[in-house]
């Protein structure tokens, strides 16, 4: 594959000395609308955050460059830069405002196309900028000033656009950034819940993504010689912008590059030859079209469809990888160590043996050998939480030791899942204090109080369905190994922990619940907890697969996790916990150990009601 | 006694700079109402479709734009006066958006969000482009027998065609109600938007229910295209910005909600017309499109909806 592509880039660059001029300026246009969806595919298709205002930051960056060529003088190759970093400040405001104020879908999409508009409708109104006629360039050929007389020079230019955008993608998806965005498109609460700051990780995306597409902003300005507020800011061009990586494959490295070559010359060839004809608009019914079709029939593009199809014919065993994702391939390779892309030959058990999970506790927290003196890991006071009449918990008191099992019960809807999002992070608390190793984390957001190493698992399990299993842990991994070979690494020792080693290649979307249930574990762990909060991992499962997690619960607690678990299963419960709090309307109404609890009349009297509290056994 | 006292500030204004003529003021105000109502039927559509499918109908303007070329094709070959047309274009619109639903939308009902809006945007592309190769790509516009019709209202004038435009659009936006709130179907349509899988539990045939109410949606559009042919000049790429005024009004009114849409129509269209009294007329889309990202930022849910997330 990677001689292939080095094949083919080594053919683009020769290719300009055969070409006619025409066929030159076809190979202008697919690098250069590959080059703004390879752009646009950081933010629009690793992060899954569709805008449909990216013409905006094309407006920016070209105006920008052409205005200081023109009134200051100022060469454009280095307006190019200021218009990118304009471009790049629109787009922090635009994602700011959008990620802030949790857009979402069909909201984020109006909000980046509204922006869009309001530059062009601005750009029209402001006539230093030329207003509705836009702005010419005079042509001089002077290679300083972007211009030349040849247009393989153009060529060339939108060729290293796309590869610096390209190697741009590449270097992302290849590290934690790219692991992260993907993991936040898939499930966005679930990577919060790993330690994924997304709100930073979008912001980031936005930037990169509008800063690269207002450096064509400035390609496109002295590529035309021309700038129109309808043309650079309008709506079209977003569309423009979007179809391709769409069609090749978004969130892929090479789709944007493949869909640019499916898409650019049928437009161009269209336009040319149905427009003269006067049929107008062929080609963007052919866009419809083909967007209609990989909606239906291809939702991840054609990119995707292509490798497997490839990677299907030559399975020659060796360096054949069954993974949906490049992601997981690709960090494989950047790995700095001998790490082989074939599969492993070690026996399984010596490569458990050797990539064990640390047992440490993350830097922060103190060892659990600590003596007594130091504030329990888990402490709260007061907490309440009431969802309009329901008051889901009520000024909850909860102490969990360091090192300890315990155990939350409670009839359904007694608040128990409510008080894990508190404990979490994912709501806020109407009152109350809840400490970690004596530290407030109120207040906080899911990824923080992640990586101070409380881990949760969702009762409903949030795989990413199209990642591997063993992405799916790594993601985890990934908050406290950076690198992503090291983070690989780690997740596969936790996937042969939980005992799912034989599935790890399999996507997420294809496992059994009881395989699920063990995935959310992994992942959790993965993030090297100290203490970890499970609720109900054995709903679902069959007695023989209680039993085997019960075990595995128990080795997780022998070395050194505390865990809080919130469980239905009462065989489960009472052989894990150490002690059990029982909650009922959200109040707790008992606590103790588990003989205790079972014989408590107020516990029989939540689960079964007051007229069975006599009959309770002795 | 209001209207001469007011007649008296006008020097007044005049005299301290600000030129804004007050009789300027209340005939923006009285077509911007007057075309508030077409805004409305159209949103109205757009949010029935949104509250029972969730799904954002990104080719509405489009569908509007075709309601207008049959309107225009009536007028042009058969003689038939868009107020009197109209409801052919309803009809014909129906059709289309229950074909549009059960070829299509169907399909996509339960995908995520990014890609109900691609397919979408691919109907759109579709629509508008057909358009271009049948029609044109020149400005057209319906001549209708009310066409030069005015009613002057003291110092106002009053557009006919507007207020005939506002009467049937308000009227049919009054028949949808009481479809939905009176009838075993609308019901049901009800229901199935209120909760899909609660209608489907006591057995609701879902896909009849979404398929209607899609061509309703279409329905909509097709009469307000109808109803404006003889006012605005349209040409294919108009459907773009009717999409996103549409977009705008339902998300100021509330996504999903039928008063919201009415509501949000009026207000809209008066902020459009008096924005072109107090602005240059190009600057009063920024107006619309500042209004639509304070709302989204601040008020997601519209003023009268529930957010949907």
């Amino acid at each position: 594959m990677r001689w292939a592509l080095l094949a083919a880039l080594a053919v683009l660059l020769a290719l300009p000395t055969v070409l006619s001029s025409y066929a030159v300026t076809l190979f202008i246009l697919i690098f250069f609308y590959g080059f703004l969806g390879q752009a646009w595919n950081v933010v629009g298709g690793y992060a899954g955050q569709l805008s449909v205002g990216h013409a905006a930051f094309v407006g920016v960056g070209g105006y920008t460059a052409a205005m200081l060529s023109i009134e200051l003088g100022l060469t454009p190759w280095l307006g190019m830069l200021v218009g990118a970093a304009l471009s790049a400040v629109l787009g922090a405001v635009i994602g700011y405002l959008g990620f802030r104020f949790g857009l979402r879908g069909f909201y984020f999409v109006l909000l980046t196309v509204a922006f869009a508009e309001v530059c062009r409708i601005a750009v029209s109104n402001i006539d230093a900028l030329g207003g509705a006629l836009g702005l010419y360039i005079t042509f001089t050929g002077n290679p300083r000033q972007l211009q030349f007389r040849d247009g393989r020079a153009y060529y060339y230019l939108a060729l290293a656009l796309l590869l610096l955008a390209t190697a741009t993608a590449w270097a992302i998806e290849r590290r934690r950034f790219g692991v992260y965005l993907a993991a936040i498109r898939e499930d966005e609460g679930a990577a919060e819940a790993l330690g994924v700051n997304a709100f930073a990780y979008k912001m980031r995306a936005m930037v990169v993504s509008s800063f690269l597409t207002g450096l064509g902003g400035t390609f496109y300005a002295f590529y035309l010689f021309s700038l129109q507020p309808n043309t650079l800011f309008g709506i079209p061009l977003s569309v423009e912008i979007v179809i391709r990586p769409i069609i090749g494959g978004a969130g892929t490295l090479l789709g944007p590059i493949l869909g640019s070559f499916i898409l650019t010359p049928l437009a161009e060839l269209s336009r040319l030859y149905l427009g003269q004809g006067g049929l107008h608009g062929a080609h963007l019914i052919a866009y419809g079209v083909l967007l209609i079709g990989v909606v239906l029939f291809l939702p991840e593009g054609a990119y995707p469809r292509l490798r497997r199809a490839l990677t299907r014919r030559d399975q020659s065993g060796l360096a054949a990888h069954t993974s949906t994702h490049a992601t997981s391939t690709d960090a494989d390779r950047s790995s700095g160590r001998a790490e082989p892309a074939r599969a492993d030959i070690r026996p399984r058990s010596i490569r458990a043996g050797l990539t064990a999970p640390a047992t440490t506790i993350p830097a922060g927290l103190k060892s659990p050998l600590t003596p007594a003196t130091t504030p329990p890991l888990l402490e709260t006071r007061g907490l309440s939480r009431r969802f309009g009449g329901v008051q889901a918990v009520a000024d909850l008191d909860l102490v969990l030791a360091r090192g300890e099992m315990l155990g939350l019960i409670g009839p359904n809807g007694a608040g128990k899942t409510t008080a894990f999002n508190l404990l979490s992070g994912f709501l806020a608390p109407d009152a109350g204090e809840i400490r970690l190793d004596g530290r407030s984390i109120v207040g906080m957001p899911p990824h923080a109080i992640s990586r101070l190493g409380l881990a949760r698992t969702f009762q409903i399990v949030r795989p990413f369905p199209r990642m591997t299993v063993l992405e799916n842990v790594r993601v985890g991994a990934l908050a406290r190994h950076p690198r992503a070979a090291e983070a690989l690494e780690r997740a596969r020792g936790v996937v042969e922990r939980v005992g799912l080693g034989a599935r790890e290649r399999v996507p997420a979307s294809a496992l059994t619940l009881p395989e699920r249930k063990r995935l959310e574990l992994a992942r959790a762990l993965a993030t090297e907890p100290a203490l970890l909060l499970l609720d109900e991992v054995m709903a679902g499962l069959n007695p023989t697969e209680i039993e085997t997690l019960i075990q595995l619960i128990r080795a997780i607690h022998a070395s050194g996790v505390s865990i809080l678990l919130i469980e239905h299963n009462m065989r489960a419960v009472m052989a894990l916990s150490q002690r059990i709090v029982v909650l009922s309307f959200g109040e707790k109404i008992a606590e103790g150990t588990p003989a205790h609890i079972a014989h408590h009349p107020k516990v029989i009297e939540a689960y079964l009601g007051d007229e069975y509290v006599d009959a309770a056994p002795a | 006694m209001e209207l001469s006292r007011a007649r008296a500030l006008i020097p007044l204004l005049s005299s301290t700079g600000c030129s804004v003529d007050l009789t300027l003021v209340g005939q923006g105000l009285i077509s911007g109402v007057l075309f508030g109502g077409v805004y409305s039927l159209m949103a109205v559509g757009l949010t029935l479709i949104f509250g029972v499918m969730r799904v954002v109908n990104f080719a509405h303007g489009d569908m509007m734009v075709w309601g207008m070329y049959l309107a225009y094709l009536l007028a042009t070959h058969a003689g038939v006066d868009p107020y009197a047309g109209f409801a052919l274009c309803a009809a014909a619109l129906f059709v289309l958006g229950l074909l549009i639903q059960r070829g299509l939308v169907d399909r996509i009902v339960d995908a995520p969000h990014e890609m109900q809006i691609l397919l979408m945007l691919g109907v759109a592309l579709v629509l508008e482009n057909v358009a271009l190769m049948v029609f044109g790509p020149e400005p057209t516009r319906v001549t209708s027998s009310l066409a030069t019709a005015t009613l002057w209202l003291g110092p106002v004038f009053v557009d006919v065609n507007r207020l005939v435009a506002f009467a049937v659009a308000v009227a049919l936006t009054l028949a949808l109600s009481t479809f939905l709130f009176r009838t075993e179907l609308g019901r049901t349509i009800r229901a199935a938007a209120d909760n899909t899988y609660g209608a489907l539990v006591i057995g609701t045939d879902v896909r009849r229910v979404y398929a209607v109410a899609f061509g309703i949606g279409a329905a909509c559009v097709g009469a307000a295209g109808a109803l404006v042919s003889s006012i605005l000049p349209f040409q294919p790429p108009t459907g773009l910005s009717l999409s996103v005024t549409s977009f705008n009004v339902v998300i100021i009114g509330g996504m999903g909600s039928l008063a919201g849409a009415f509501v949000g129509g009026l207000l809209v269209s008066v902020a459009e017309s008096l924005g072109a009294v107090f602005l240059k007329p190009s600057l009063k889309e920024l107006f619309s499109f500042t209004l639509l990202i304070v709302i989204l930022l601040f008020r997601p849910a519209g003023l009268f909806g529930k957010r949907a997330s």
